[in-house]
């Protein structure tokens, strides 16, 4: 990409105008890494205007002075050197590459590369070696850490789930916060879709990122503030990810390569408490089938309700859960049979070690200087640490470009991906069985330590039932669940553009690029019947088909308006379309055990819905600079959109930018300080909303309710959503600083950055009291601060020719504010549910946790009830702000010679998260620190009222009041609660670390391969969240309530993994 | 310059109106009736379900007490149908209906506003309702003055009253009415309406109004006013609640141990503290048990037997009536002779044990569940069993009218005129009760079983006995008329309010004196949270017609 472009730039700007001259130089420029031929370099005699440039080989050809002269040899990313002529004729140079000028220019919005030197807003490059080789095909995973400003969280560890991306905080407080993918210049469908809301399951559903193939990604571009992603509309204004793939940009420096990658990892769960082995399944120190491990010890048998059957003395058991009378005839050799009650291991039973391949191939040929295709495939087979838990996937693509001799340059990118997912029933839980639907993690991180999930049969081998230790048949096995419910999704996705460029002259030309991402989705959540989450089974299907097309049509002009004084102008338009339609299909009640057709379902419902949004938008950007030093841009944009009423749905947002060169302004040149830069931005942007809220509709229902005489009733009914017809685009106002530096003879790196984000004019789904007429409408009424700083920094500790040392880091921090919601409302839910979830309140961060409370006194004291135990305040409050108080992440890379090591640690600072993993294992007595002599009386830390004075004060004393441990840890420090199950997220963890080897040289020159190399690496080895149940091991990186805005809630809907394994890359 | 689609996507002006939803202009009268219908019984279901627990006719799990069990989320439920569904359905629906001349309709279509409306201030005193329904013109509504809404309620029925005389024309009847059936019905709801005019004078405490009523109250069984639900299982399920609840998978909500005992009767004088020996002959209607015997049954599955009697309970209140573990197995006595009525006690908030093929469920009154013929059957069937949820509510009904007038008559110092009419009013439920299990459910109701009348005759000849016995009449009145509102904790609350009976009701299993009865309930959240003119109330406060009886 960037020695391509550099090409054509170098192209326009070589001027080759001759004058007498004596003799011809050749020679070829080659690259000091790996020795091949470098194209495109400006080749210049120093103090003329005489120069050329090198071919697709690196060869170059031009004359020069009788008397010679010196050459100078010029390419952006790589040093520049200067040669003497003297009387050589032949002259090859190796030119290294310049860490310094490698980030010197970036791809920004609409895929312009510009110097880094004149932007007035910050822009973060990753490249494709931070892309690769990682045991992760999730882009947005692999992204984690390592750009400032960017929080990126996955749901959980499964295969396949989503991920929640979030660039400089929340910034519409109900609407979209995800970032605007772009890939190739065509807006790329990112969203995250289930069919079931995060209560019954859906939390685990996979973002569409997921289709994109870090293999073939060149590099990607992260445009964080409104400066920089004006151009894009309303769309990008939650910042805009630009994805560059391979396609079409042929070989990077030889006329044909083909590279192969074969990927195998190891994949195994990251999360697992450890457990005490003290005592078992039971109630206040008696064994019995409860939820809880409250039971009896297991060193006492005979004891608490242990060995009623058995006369051996030397071990407890208890009756076989199974031997009970409807399971007499199934099971005859359990009637009387006895059940050890001993601890038994159960994780080792449901999670293992998945599998994880990847085979990636890619070819590209450089057919001319003007002609170049590529083209590939790739495979991943990612098996999670659940062995029913799968992701298949191929992506093909193919890219081609081709310039005529008229000027016009074609390009082209296609690519098809075609995937597969089964995933395990995950839905939440609050402390025992799932809220609503299955789930394979529930009954097993809490299952109680004297139950064995490997030694009782999960199903009724005739009837194919769930069977499990609780008599009433009231929890689902766990393996049951694992064989006998899955959760479809299969991926069928196209996307591909095509770009036209035609150069009328050499400082004006007109681009076209049409664009088109169209896939489809197929869902379906396969339950078995037989379970009790779910008695007759369930087939959902669901399929979506998504649709965008975009076109855009830019007037691009760059010209000297003086000697000093140029202008970089883009004048376009774009016309992006959505077309969405959705069909579901239910059928419960299934027939014959197994089969999953909607036509062994007896009982069927059905849904179907469209989509339609457009935007058409017209820009303008000028970019002025001056001398190099200073640069000012101006750009803005107007959007009309189809989802706002006539006279709301046309905006215009303006920005403007500038950056400042202070060195090259006064022309300092020093050691200690060897680039700086100011840079001052303001932008706005806007957001329209989602489609259908401008209107009211009437509810019906074509079979609502059938009479006992078996009459069908209709219905309608006044909608409970108030459409909206005032309803207009909400406005965001950024203002951002930054400053640049190197140091130090370009061992120090920094870029800060410094942001505050208005939002205003907010569009809010707002719930309304009832008494409203409705619950709930769509409103521009609230509004948000965000402020931030980023910085990033890069330290190149040690480097000689052998080793380098490199110390990166990045920080982040943003502060959010709600500062209105609507008039009369201090409060609203914002995700999960309504008494224990994410609510926006004014004065306050953007999210806090809402939940239930312990009732205090006026001086925090919690009052004790007569029964020795806490009591509920009435009114829930917040518990807990999810956001954390910023982000660290640093990165260290050491290579010596053909040796590299990398590794990544992330931290975390604050933000808390409602956990019901650390608090049900605590409040059952599962953990390893509930091991305590359980026998012994508690009394509760709180006081009790003990008369009351005149005035009506109450009078307190301290509770001495004993109750069991039992019923302490139970309603005191486990589930009862929600402020009990708030923990502080901090998290310090080992993101990455690998091991490269790649092969000198001197071992492959005889071979077919031009680089060898082998990664060994690792992902999440290690983290400490340090402030939860030491022994819960919990790792905090969840969120149960999907992508989304909800933040900090973890309702046991996955727990994360760890991934390491090997990649070996030849490239011939 | 090529541009496809275009044309399509910037045809901006169709794509502002929902393809997937009709569009308000193509509203029926009709059909928002059949809206508020539905609706209604979802709000009475709701409201039921939490008023029955301090009523100890559903055992209270919530919490340990009042306060712990109800807190501010308990009535959003039914804040969020009255307003959001109920009131707006009637808004559109009288902006058709009443152009149209649909009077049978519009006065039934008042008869549902203005319960809906009673029942909001009983439970919530002062709520919104002249600045309701503005949408987001006025975000918080301010609450109107809890007696004039108490007047407003009295309008609409007498307008009800009005709108259903068969002197006005009604261009048409509903076609679908779920109380009464098709075709005109117009004076059975209009007797509902006096009806229930005659609830609303005797929380008012105005004899007036009360005597007008009941002259053209409901006289029959015939005329009771019942939501009646269907048998369909699925798509949609228009099954009752209950039956949903105890009859497919899940375990349902746990019976009144005290509701239970209070009906078993002294079981030959074996049982101490009841009012009467015989047993109500309903008790297997209103009842279905899954065992007869905890015997065998550990700790942890039933817990109560095995806990030492609440030291604050009375002598002659009920404790842990579930099992018949004979004495001396039983370690403390409780239990004896209970056979299976598996209940939980006032205040249980303990976790849930396996027990729910054991414990007692909904019979086949009303909730068309299963008659207890001693077949002791896990109900937990899939909806197979039973009157397949072809339950009822019983809003108001020929009984209720009987033992509102008998409560009328001694407040009159009528003990005679109270005596008959509660004679009346339990001969009523019973044949009530009786009727409808043979119209939805006649296989399983074992005639070995049913009660005769020599049994009714002698349940009753004890109740007036007491009541000729009674220092004050009034308490046997209330403990009858509690037991025939089974299915309405409504009107058991309101009359609990309006006398202080019955006594002698359970207390909470743990002490509680220090936290009043609800004569109200909290605000709900969905309302203090949203809406700027609201703000939380505590428990105890009571609506302005409140006598202020001491209740626990």
């Amino acid at each position: 990409m960037r020695k391509s472009l550099l090409l054509s730039l170098a192209l326009l700007f070589a001027a080759s105008m001759a004058f007498a001259q004596d003799r011809t130089v050749s020679g070829k420029v080659t690259s000091s890494d790996d020795g091949s031929g470098v194209p495109g370099v400006n080749v210049v005699v120093k103090g003329t205007t005489t120069g050329a440039v090198t071919d697709i080989d690196g060869n170059y050809k031009l004359t020069v002075p009788a008397d010679g002269g010196t050459l100078i040899f010029s390419f952006i990313g790589l040093q520049t050197q200067e040669v003497e002529i003297g009387s050589r004729s032949v002259i090859d140079v190796a030119m290294a590459s310049d860490a310094e000028q490698l980030s010197e220019v970036v791809v920004t919005a609409l895929g312009i590369s510009r110097e880094k030197a004149s932007l007035g807003y910050a822009v973060t490059t990753v490249g494709n070696d931070a892309l690769t080789k990682k045991p992760e095909g999730d882009v947005g995973r692999i992204l984690r850490g390592k750009v400032a400003g960017v929080n990126i969280t996955s749901t959980s560890g499964l295969a396949g789930s989503g991920t929640n991306i979030l660039i400089r905080g929340y910034s519409s407080i109900t609407g979209n916060n995800q970032p605007l993918f772009v890939v190739d210049g065509i807006p790329f469908n990112t969203s995250t879709s289930s069919d079931r809301g995060f209560s019954s399951g859906g939390a685990t559903a996979s973002s569409r990122f997921l289709d994109l193939d870090p293999n073939n990604i060149e590099n990607i571009s992260i445009l964080k503030g409104l400066s920089a992603t004006v151009l894009y509309g309303e769309q990008g204004r939650n910042g805009v990810v630009l994805v560059t793939t391979k396609n079409g940009k042929g070989s990077s420096n030889k006329k044909m390569e083909i590279s192969v990658t074969q990927a195998n990892f190891a994949s195994q769960i990251a999360s697992l408490p450890d457990v005490q082995s003290k005592y078992g399944n039971g109630w206040q120190n008696f064994a019995s089938a409860a939820f809880s491990n409250w039971g009896a010890p297991f060193d006492q048998p005979g004891k608490n309700g242990t060995n009623v059957l058995s006369t051996d003395p030397n071990i407890a058991s208890i009756k076989h859960p199974y031997d009970r009378s409807a399971l007499y005839d199934v099971f005859p050799e359990k009637r009387g049979a006895e059940y050890y009650y001993i601890p038994y291991n159960n994780y080792g039973t449901v999670f293992g070690t998945g599998i994880v391949n990847q085979t990636s191939v890619q070819v590209s040929n450089n057919i001319n200087p003007e002609t170049s295709v590529n083209f590939g495939y790739s495979y991943l087979r990612d098996q999670g640490f659940i062995d029913t838990n799968v992701l298949a996937k191929h992506n093909f693509n193919l890219g081609a470009k081709t310039k005529l001799a008229n000027g016009l340059t074609a390009t082209s990118s296609f690519n098809y991906i075609t995937s597969d997912r089964d995933t395990p029933a995950a839905a939440p839980i609050y402390s025992s069985n799932p809220i609503s639907g299955s789930s394979l993690f529930s009954n097993v991180m809490y299952t109680p330590r004297s139950i064995s999930l490997a030694q009782l049969e999960f199903e009724n081998p005739i009837t194919h039932e769930s069977l499990y230790y609780r008599s009433n048949n009231g929890m689902q096995h766990p393996l049951w669940t694992k064989k006998y419910v899955n959760d479809n999704e299969k991926i069928s996705r196209f996307f591909g553009s095509i770009n036209l460029n035609y150069e009328i002259t050499d400082y004006f030309n007109i681009s076209y690029n049409l664009g088109i991402d169209t896939y489809t989705q197929k869902k379906e959540y396969q339950v078995n019947k037989g379970g009790p989450q779910d008695m007759d089974g369930r087939l959902e299907t669901s399929v979506r088909n998504n649709f965008i097309s975009n076109q855009t049509l830019n007037f691009n002009f760059n010209f000297d308006l003086t000697s000093d004084l140029n202008l970089n102008a883009i004048v376009g338009t774009s016309l992006r379309n959505d077309h969405n339609n959705y069909t579901w299909a239910q059928g419960t009640k299934q027939f014959i055990f197994g089969l999953m057709t909607q036509q062994n379902f007896a009982n069927h419902n059905g849904f179907s819905a469209i989509d339609d949004q457009s935007w058409l938008g017209a820009y303008a950007n000028l970019s002025f600079g001056y001398k190099d030093f200073l640069y000012l841009n101006l750009s803005g944009r107007n959007d009309w959109v189809s989802n706002l009423e006539k006279g709301n749905n046309s905006l215009f947002y303006p920005s403007v930018s500038a950056s400042w060169l202070p060195l090259e302004s006064f022309a300092i040149s020093n050691d200690m300080v060897n680039h700086l830069k100011v840079r001052v931005g303001y932008g706005t942007s806007a957001g329209f909303g989602d489609t259908y809220n401008t209107r009211n509709v009437l509810d019906t229902n074509p079979k609502a309710f059938v009479s006992a005489d078996g009459t069908e009733v209709q219905t309608n009914a006044v909608s409970d959503k108030f459409g909206n017809k005032d309803l207009k685009p909400e406005i965001h106002k950024e203002l951002e600083a930054g400053l640049e530096g190197r140091f130090f003879n370009d061992i120090l790196g920094i870029d800060f950055s410094w942001y505050n984000k208005n939002s205003e004019e907010l569009i809010i789904d707002l719930q309304l009291d009832p008494s409203t007429g409705f619950t709930t409408s769509t409103l521009n009424t609230a509004s948000m601060n965000n402020t931030g700083i980023e910085v990033a920094a890069n330290l190149t500790a040690y480097q000689n020719n052998d080793w380098n040392i490199a110390i990166g880091a990045n920080f982040t921090k943003n502060v959010s504010e709600i500062t209105k919601l609507a008039d009369g409302i201090d409060q609203m839910p914002i995700a999960g549910f309504s008494f224990l979830g994410n609510y926006a309140i004014p004065g306050r961060p953007y999210g806090v946790i809402w939940g239930s409370r312990i009732l205090r006194t006026d001086a925090g004291d919690p009052i004790i009830s007569t029964a020795g135990t806490y009591q509920q305040d009435p009114e829930n409050g917040v518990i807990g702000d999810p956001n954390p108080d910023f982000l660290l992440n640093g990165n260290l890379t050491v290579s010596y010679k053909w040796l590299e090591l990398r590794a990544q640690i992330d931290y975390t600072a604050g933000g808390y998260i409602w956990g019901s993993t650390a608090s049900t294992l605590t409040g059952r007595g599962i953990l390893e620190e509930t091991g305590f002599d359980r026998f012994v009386p508690v009394v509760t830390t709180g006081v009790v009222q003990t008369g009351t004075e005149s005035d009506g004060t109450p009078i307190y004393a301290p509770n001495d009041q004993q109750i069991t441990a039992n019923r302490h840890y139970w309603e005191h420090t486990g589930v009862f609660y929600d402020e009990n199950r708030i923990y502080d997220a901090s998290v310090v963890r080992l993101r990455e670390v690998s091991l490269s080897i790649t092969a000198p040289k001197a071992w492959i020159e005889n071979s077919p391969f031009g680089n060898v190399s082998l990664t060994i690496s690792g992902q999440n080895m290690w983290y400490n969240a340090f402030n939860f149940p030491e022994t819960s091991n919990f790792d905090p990186e969840v969120l149960s309530l999907g992508v989304g805005n909800g933040r900090g809630f973890d309702y046991v809907t996955g727990p994360t993994s760890k991934r390491y394994g090997a990649t070996l890359n030849l490239t011939f | 310059m090529l541009l496809p689609f275009s044309c399509d996507t910037l045809n901006f002006k169709d794509k502002l109106s929902n393809p997937n939803a009709a569009t308000e202009e193509s509203a029926s009268a009709d059909l928002l009736f059949n809206s508020m219908q539905l609706s209604f019984a979802n709000m009475y279901n709701s409201a039921n379900r939490f008023i029955a627990q301090p009523m100890r006719m559903e055992a209270m799990t919530w919490g340990v007490d009042y306060n712990a069990a109800f807190g501010s989320t308990t009535g959003n439920t039914v804040w969020s149908i009255a307003y959001a569904q109920i009131f707006p359905d009637y808004d559109a629906f009288l902006a058709i209906a009443e152009p149209a001349e649909l009077n049978a309709h519009i006065g039934a279509a008042k008869v549902i506003k203005a319960y809906t409306l009673m029942l909001l201030v009983d439970l919530f005193g002062d709520v919104p309702y002249t600045e309701a329904g503005g949408g987001v013109s006025n975000p918080s509504p301010v609450a109107d003055d809890q007696s004039a809404l108490y007047d407003t309620v009295k309008t609409l029925l007498d307008e009800a009253i009005s709108d259903l005389d068969p002197a006005n024309v009604s261009r048409g009847f509903p076609g679908t009415d779920l109380f009464y059936g098709s075709g005109d019905n117009r004076a059975k709801w209009a007797a509902a309406a006096n009806s229930l005019l005659m609830k609303w004078a005797l929380n008012k405490n105005d004899m007036g109004v009360f005597d007008a009523a009941a002259a053209n109250a409901i006289s029959s069984n015939d005329g009771d006013f019942d939501f009646h639900y269907g048998t369909n299982r699925n798509n949609p399920n228009a099954r009752h609640p209950q039956y949903n609840s105890q009859y497919e998978t899940s375990d349902g909500v746990y019976m009144s141990n005290f509701y239970m005992w209070n009906m078993r009767g002294s079981n030959g004088g074996a049982e101490v503290g009841t009012d009467k020996d015989s047993k109500d002959p309903r008790i297997r209607y209103y009842f279905y048990r899954q065992t007869d015997t905890a015997l065998g049954e550990d700790q942890f599955t039933i817990d109560c037997p095995f806990r030492p009697r609440p030291t604050h309970y009375a002598a002659r209140d009920p404790f842990c009536l579930a099992t018949n573990i004979p004495a001396g197995v039983d370690p403390t006595g409780n239990a004896d002779g209970a056979e299976g009525y598996w209940g939980r006690d006032h205040g249980d908030a303990d976790g849930i044990p396996p027990d729910g093929q054991l414990r007692t469920v909904y019979g086949v009154y009303p909730a068309g569940g299963l008659f207890d013929g001693d077949t002791f059957k896990n109900t937990k069937k899939s909806g197979t069993l039973g009157g397949l949820g072809q339950g009822i509510w019983p809003v108001m009904d020929n009984y209720n009218v009987h033992f509102m007038m008998a409560e009328r008559a001694l407040k009159g110092g009528d003990v005679a005129g109270g005596r008959a009419h509660m004679e009346a009013g339990i001969r009523a439920s019973i044949t009530k009760v009786m009727d409808f299990a043979d119209a939805v459910d006649e296989a399983d109701v074992d005639p070995a079983f049913v009660p005769s009348s020599g049994d009714i005759d002698t349940y009753v000849n004890e109740v007036l006995a007491n009541y000729d016995a009674a220092t004050d009449p009034m308490d046997v009145v209330m403990k009858e008329f509690h037991i025939a509102l089974w299915g309405n904790a409504m009107d058991a609350w309101d009359a609990y309010k309006r006398t202080g009976y019955p006594s002698g009701l359970q207390p909470t299993r743990e002490p509680s004196d220090a936290i009043p009865f609800p004569h109200m309930f909290l605000y709900p959240s969905i309302y203090v949270d949203l809406n700027q003119n609201a703000s939380q109330r505590s428990f105890g406060e009571m609506t302005f017609w409140d006598p202020g009886k001491s209740l626990k």
